[in-house]
């Protein structure tokens, strides 16, 4: 059979074939370099016929072809699955039990728990909360045990929690506060059972958790903006209780002395928290409706 | 290419029965061809080996699945060729040319036989940029690669009258652009090669 044949012409082909030869050709050994590649996939195929592609690739665009895991079978794929679950759960069994109160690794946990809060005021007031009755739990876990090193690192990390949520800039604090206040009534609980050696931890806890009731009472339930600080002594009305701050004022049947006649409302003494600013130095807060609702004579008796 | 159709069907029977062997004689005898075309397609040398070596592997995977029914061996390697070009030149969005293909030195050649030679080299990749996108791929199916219209059709999935349609028209541009009179053969003659 004949076929009609286009012709370059004797010039324009050997023009062609020297540029294609010049510019084009591989280089002997960029050809000895690919044969040697495919020689030897073709032989790992030839032995490994059940191999879905050739292990021999090394290329980046050859490495796009094939998964990682492409020359695996089902059963070699099943038995590393079933190792690495096994090899997880011992990893996470050890790792829980280490990070509970008294383990080496209950400082890294606590403090992951700290890293991870969300920075939403409101959600972060409501993870401190949860972070700080977790640490109630640790302490009353480690009492039940009789562990009085599990006990301090328990009342260690509590105290870093309720110190935190004190000074948590959203969320109304009375939510705060009643949390607080159970937790006071439960660490109460526990002193009797504790050994005796850990008894100092949960009473400073018990004094420490009692501050932060203190403050977070003189706040009011206003949604704190700028931390949840306490306003008493800064009242400069005659009829304010020493609760409102600067909500109150405006009550003549007041006294001064009624306003700093709760010893407990006073700024109490933070070993940890000693270089915070002064309470009078805090911005001005929101009025506390509480006692800016019934100012007058009968404005005294704080809160309710 | 130095070996006959009916001798790459031996190899092809060979290397799809598990020959490695056989595969590395296709190897030798279509690595240069597809290296040019791949080559003229991408420009640059380092993709031009890359690619090249990914067409044969996928050639080793594809193997067992080719079955000649009137598409010739070359024509459908071609075609793994081209699609591995495609999927090069989608995924890097670059356009690249000739001009950046590294010149290979020759050595029986001085300073002013050189800078001759470059300027034609230079003029004949011009001459093909000027060309058509399907010219173009013709021209690199049948004279950089050396394939037959029939396998040149089947790598680019056209009709193989078409291919020669395309052939000659390039022809023309070529010679047109390089300054070639034409031949008094131009318009094409019989030929009794199988090509």
């Amino acid at each position: 059979m004949t076929e009609l044949e286009v012709r370059a012409g004797e010039e324009l082909e050997r023009k062609i074939e020297r540029y294609a030869r010049l510019r084009l050709d591989p280089s002997a050994a960029q050809a000895k370099r690919a044969r040697s590649m495919l020689m030897e996939a073709a032989w790992r195929e030839r032995l490994a016929p059940s191999a879905q592609a050739p292990a021999a690739m090394t290329s980046a665009a050859a490495r796009r072809v094939r998964g990682p895991f492409a020359g695996w079978g089902a059963r070699r794929l099943g038995v590393s699955f079933a190792a690495a679950m096994l090899a997880g759960l011992m990893i996470g069994t050890t790792a829980f039990a280490t990070s509970r109160a008294g383990g080496p690794l209950y400082a890294t946990r606590v403090a992951l728990e700290e890293l991870t809060l969300p920075t939403d005021p409101q959600a972060r007031l409501g993870a401190e909360i949860a972070r700080a009755q977790a640490r109630i739990a640790d302490i009353a876990e480690a009492v039940a045990k009789d562990d009085p090193a599990a006990v301090a690192a328990a009342v260690g990390a509590y105290l870093s929690a309720i110190d935190d949520l004190d000074e948590s800039t959203g969320g109304p604090a009375d939510l705060a506060l009643s949390a607080i206040e159970s937790h006071q009534l439960v660490l109460e609980g526990l002193l009797a059972r504790v050994p005796e050696s850990a008894r100092a931890g949960i009473e400073n806890a018990i004094v420490r958790s009692g501050a932060v009731i203190e403050r977070l009472d003189a706040a009011g339930t206003q949604p704190p903006t700028g931390g949840a600080g306490n306003g008493n002594g800064t009242n400069t009305g005659t009829g304010a209780n020493g609760a409102g701050g600067n909500g109150g004022g405006a009550g003549p049947g007041g006294t001064p002395a009624a306003a700093t006649a709760k010893p407990t409302k006073e700024p109490v003494t933070k070993p940890t928290k000693s270089t915070k600013p002064a309470v009078i130095e805090r911005p001005a807060r929101t009025p506390n409706p509480r006692s800016s609702a019934a100012p007058g004579p009968d404005s005294t008796g704080g809160r309710p | 290419m130095t070996i006959d159709d009916e001798a790459v069907e031996r190899l092809v029977a060979a290397a799809k029965a598990g020959d490695p062997e056989a595969f590395g004689s296709l190897f030798d005898v279509y690595y240069g061809p597809v290296y040019r075309y791949v080559a003229s397609r991408v420009g640059r040398p380092s993709d031009a080996e890359d690619l090249a070596q990914l067409v044969f592997v996928k050639a080793l995977e594809s193997l067992p699945r080719y079955e000649q029914r009137g598409v010739p061996f070359g024509g459908w390697l071609f075609r793994l060729a081209r699609n591995v070009v495609i999927d090069h030149v989608r995924t890097r969005r670059e356009h690249v040319t000739l001009d950046v293909i590294v010149e290979k030195s020759t050595d029986d050649q001085g300073p002013d036989e050189l800078a001759v030679l470059r300027q034609e080299m230079d003029s004949i990749a011009y001459a093909l940029r000027r060309l058509t996108p399907e010219q173009r791929e013709a021209v690199e199916l049948r004279f950089f690669a050396g394939l037959s219209a029939k396998e040149a059709a089947e790598a680019m999935g056209r009709q193989e009258g078409t291919v020669r349609g395309l052939q000659f028209r390039a022809i023309a541009a070529l010679r047109r652009e390089l300054g070639i009179a034409p031949d008094i053969d131009e318009l094409g003659r019989v030929s009794g090669t199988a090509r």
